[in-house]
């Protein structure tokens, strides 16, 4: 348990940039999600903290002590790889008593921290079987007991769940959860999935292409995402993104304008409480407007355009999921989709989403403009 | 620390492979006369192309080479003959290819003398023993290549689909017809292979050579006679020939080498 | 192995009209086999029971005179020693130039590539090279010579040193394949698990000893029996370097029999020992490929 440091991590094969400028400090005990679709580095930054490949650029801390030049061996981080990577050779006890041999602790002492990590991972009557023997569930959890059983100033996850069947996923993401607050093991988990990165982390990380998008807690990366691929990364399914064009305060998109300078100057922006109100009037040019699916609903006949941006379902389209609808609407010549709740086979006309729930981001570089 | 093993590991095999092919080459250019001289110098003083010259003119010399040569054509021919079908059929009917399997292995288990001796006698009873055309050498060589080819053969029609022959059939073609036309262009270079392989074991072979041809021999055991009766250059460049088409083979086959083709079959 | 399983039937009928037609391919392989390898060796055993002065069948002759030959109990110790000794010294190196070669260096093709060059080149032409490094008007003794040492003997015939000498020399020779083996084996270890004990904390030898040997322990296997196998039948690297009496193995014996004696029985009873000696250490080869 340790507070891990890194300051502008990078890796670059040639020319070819893997990671860049990554900094990030994590807290003693916190578990903090590496989210980014396949190819944006997040592996490459697991591999690097762990030591298994040589950074090109920053440092790498734990607790003060700096470790990026250290060999694998020597720096105390544990991991999961994404395969488990079990000794096939050995029983379940052999591979979680293998780490604490190799620091030479005496075999008595071994075999009860082992009993003990087996117990709390809930695989103390396999410990005589080989890992060959063990289904995919079973043999992640030989592969955390394992990388637990010393204790390790840092845990590294990769990918924990991808190999698994969408069945077990839900029970294992509780039960990963479960096992890191209680341990309080300062843990880094990379995923492609967002719901692992929402519901695990105490803090998310969104990486694509090498580079942080944005670092911040679940619920803040969701409702204020800090540019379009954070926007369309986050939520399933994802967020609506239409043109549009800003001039005086007033943003248009298609046909129909909205006045922002009400709904911002009031504050109440999608994420009101998480930001400052801020002055529409300077913004001009070119947008990309974001809105969610669930932030529509069905539009009452009168309110006015200007209040948020209309759209008309298209019946045709919509798929009955029980609890809620998914339908697609018709914005100007643009298509979004729509969540209603609910399962009924009634589609309003019409629906629309207030201005304080939509994004705006620039049109070029897709950064977030405004609170 | 690791580095100094690795460049000694380096070290001992680019010698290891370099120094027999220097030496020959040295041996090979050095006139026969300066051979003898104490200590042996590493270079020779006059390097000269006369031994090849002898081996190309001596009548012996040049006939084993070209004992050497037909041997192991003919016997690539033999072997691909009697192998073809078979590695076939042990493709298709796999008990049948296992029982193959167990004799041909039986061939490679037997030590070479074991075969030798009994078939020395039986030659000398046909008049095959020590025959100038080197026939019984021939036949003993398609034994040995049998394994290998059934081997290399039986794995390339086992990874042609049975249902491109069987539709083959379903077009109207005969059983032979098939087989002709769809498995073995598409197992051609599993046939390289073991051609080459086949022709290699022919050309280095020394035990049978050394039993059953006395004097109209090939060339592994002239080269035996000529460097234990001492002529070092000629031996020499007679080693140098019998080496071309040898590496040249085995850079040929390197990559079927590397697919770990050879690691069951061990030569 | 019986017929009834179930792919045989079905998978010759699809490719030819009734199995026994199919069969037949397999006949000019069989009848060569028949003729070329079963009646030679039943002539083989019937050699070994003929008396060679008298004709007499049957008869122990051929195999009194191996008993009472001074030079075949030291044939049939060499053929233990000799296969034994150069089997262990093949997979010692063998294994150390796989681990040394595994990694990624500038040139590694290559140099795995010349690592093959001593089993690639004729067996014969090997061995004539190191008898013309290794006899006593050799390159070795010149060398030694220059540094005003004495010469040393290396195939001195029925010393130990001639022993070590051949163990040596066939090693050279054959290490390349017990290489080939091991590197393909290692290769196909997966790398995570490597770096999984890295992280476990476990430094290079202990990684060796805890995590790479033993995954590589069925390939090792697989070589020794290979290996061993072939070691037996050895014949030309004894022969050519020391002659049929100088580090006397079972097939020379047999081979001096024939060529120097012209006792076909005795060769052929030799043979036959050696045979049989082969044949033995083979079951446990045969069973891994039934298996397999």
């Amino acid at each position: 348990m340790a507070r891990a440091l890194l300051e502008n991590v990078g890796k670059r094969y040639g020319d070819v940039v893997a990671l860049e400028g990554f900094s990030l400090d994590v807290a003693d005990g916190e578990l903090v999600t590496v989210l980014g679709p396949s190819g944006c580095g997040k592996s490459t930054l697991l591999r690097l903290i762990a030591g298994l490949e040589p950074m090109t650029d920053g440092a790498i801390r734990l607790d003060e002590r700096r470790i990026d030049g250290l060999p694998p061996e020597d720096r105390d981080v544990a991991m999961v790889f994404q395969s488990y990577a079990l000794y096939p050779h050995m029983t379940v006890r052999g591979n979680v008593e293998f780490p604490l041999r190799m620091r030479r602790v005496a075999r008595a002492e071994r075999r009860r921290r082992a009993q003990e990590v087996a117990e709390l991972l809930e695989i103390g009557a396999m410990l005589d079987r080989r890992p060959s023997a063990l289904s995919g569930g079973q043999r992640q959890r030989v592969a955390l007991a394992r990388a637990l059983v010393r204790h390790p100033a840092l845990f590294l996850l990769d990918e924990p769940l991808s190999n698994l069947d969408a069945r077990l996923r839900a029970s294992v993401r509780q039960y990963i959860r479960d096992v890191q607050r209680r341990l309080s093991v300062t843990t880094l988990y990379v995923t492609h999935d967002q719901t692992e990165a929402m519901t695990l982390g105490h803090r998310v990380v969104v990486l694509d292409r090498g580079r942080m998008q944005q670092v911040d807690t679940p619920l803040a990366v969701y409702e204020r995402p800090a540019n379009a691929f954070v926007a369309g990364f986050l939520g399933a399914p994802p967020m609506n993104l239409v043109p549009g064009e800003v001039a005086g305060g007033v943003l248009a998109v298609g046909d129909q304008r909205v006045d922002l300078r009400r709904a911002w100057r009031a504050g109440a922006s999608a994420s009101a409480r998480l930001a400052p109100a801020c002055d529409p009037s300077a913004l001009s040019g070119r947008v990309l407007v974001g809105v969610r699916p669930e932030h529509f609903a069905p539009a009452t006949a009168e309110g006015s355009d200007q209040d948020g941006l209309s759209a008309r379902p298209d019946p045709a389209t919509c798929e009955l999921l029980g609890a809620e609808t998914l339908v697609r609407a018709a914005l100007g010549v643009e298509s979004v989709l729509v969540r209603l709740l609910g399962g009924g086979p009634d589609i309003p006309l019409r629906v629309s989403a207030p201005a304080s729930a939509l994004h705006l981001f620039e049109a070029d570089g897709g950064r977030r403009i405004g609170p | 620390m690791r580095r100094a093993l690795l460049g000694g590991a380096i070290a001992a095999v680019v010698a290891s492979a370099a120094v027999p092919l220097l030496l020959i080459a040295k041996q090979a250019m050095t006139p026969e006369r300066e051979s003898f001289a104490w200590p042996p110098a590493w270079l020779p003083h006059e390097p000269t192309l006369e031994n090849f010259r002898h081996v190309l003119a001596g009548a012996e010399l040049f006939g084993g080479l070209v004992r050497s040569v037909g041997v192991a054509a003919a016997t690539v021919i033999s072997t691909l003959a009697l192998t073809l079908p078979a590695a076939w059929l042990g493709a298709r009917a796999p008990a049948v290819g296992r029982r193959l399997d167990a004799v041909l292995v039986l061939t490679r288990v037997l030590p070479s003398i074991a075969i030798a001796v009994p078939l020395a006698v039986l030659f000398v009873r046909a008049g095959l023993y020590n025959d100038p055309s080197a026939l019984g050498l021939w036949l003993a060589h398609t034994l040995l290549g049998l394994p290998l080819a059934f081997f290399v053969l039986r794995a390339a029609f086992a990874a042609v689909p049975v249902e491109l022959e069987q539709a083959a059939r379903l077009d109207g073609a005969s059983a032979l017809g098939a087989f002709v036309r769809v498995s073995m262009p598409l197992a051609r270079p599993a046939l390289a292979t073991a051609s080459l392989l086949v022709f290699l074991l022919s050309w280095d072979e020394f035990a049978f050579a050394l039993l059953l041809q006395v004097t109209n021999r090939t060339l592994p055991p002239l080269l035996y006679y000529l460097s234990a009766f001492g002529f070092p250059g000629l031996s020499s460049a007679l080693a140098a020939i019998m080496v071309l088409p040898a590496l040249v083979i085995v850079i040929l086959l390197e990559p079927a080498f590397r697919s770990g083709l050879l690691a069951g079959s061990g030569r | 192995m019986t017929e009834r399983r179930a792919q045989a039937p079905d998978a010759v009928a699809g490719a030819a009209p009734g199995g026994l037609r199919a069969r037949l391919a397999a006949a000019p392989l069989v009848l060569y086999l028949a003729a070329f390898l079963a009646y030679p060796a039943l002539v083989a055993v019937r050699l070994a029971f003929t008396d060679a002065t008298g004709g007499a069948f049957p008869s122990l002759a051929s195999f009194r005179v191996l008993v009472s030959d001074e030079l075949f109990w030291r044939a049939v110790a060499g053929n233990l020693v000799v296969p034994a000794a150069t089997v262990a010294l093949e997979v010692v190196a063998g294994l150390a130039l796989a681990l040394a070669l595994a990694w990624r260096f500038p040139g590694r093709r290559l140099v795995r590539a010349a690592v093959v060059v001593p089993f690639a080149l004729p067996e014969i032409v090997f061995l004539t090279v190191a008898r013309s490094l290794l006899g006593t008007r050799g390159y070795a003794n010149g060398a030694l010579a220059a540094a005003g040492l004495p010469a040393v003997d290396f195939l001195a015939p029925g010393t130990a040193l001639s022993y070590a000498t051949v163990v040596a020399v066939d090693a050279w020779r054959t290490t390349p394949v017990v290489f080939l083996i091991l590197l393909g084996a290692l290769a196909a270890i997966p790398e995570e698990i490597g770096e999984a004990a890295r992280l476990d904390g476990a430094r290079g030898f202990r990684r060796l000893a805890f995590v790479t040997l033993p995954l590589l322990g069925p390939a090792l296997a697989a070589a020794v029996l290979l290996r061993g196998l072939d070691a037996l039948r050895i014949f030309a690297t004894p022969m050519v370097l020391t002659g049929a009496e100088g580090v006397p193995v079972l097939s020379t014996y047999a081979y001096h029999q024939w060529s120097d004696y012209g006792d076909d029985g005795a060769a052929a009873a030799a043979a036959m020992a050696l045979a049989l000696i082969a044949v033995v250490a083979s079951i446990p080869l045969l069973r891994r490929r039934e298996a397999a």
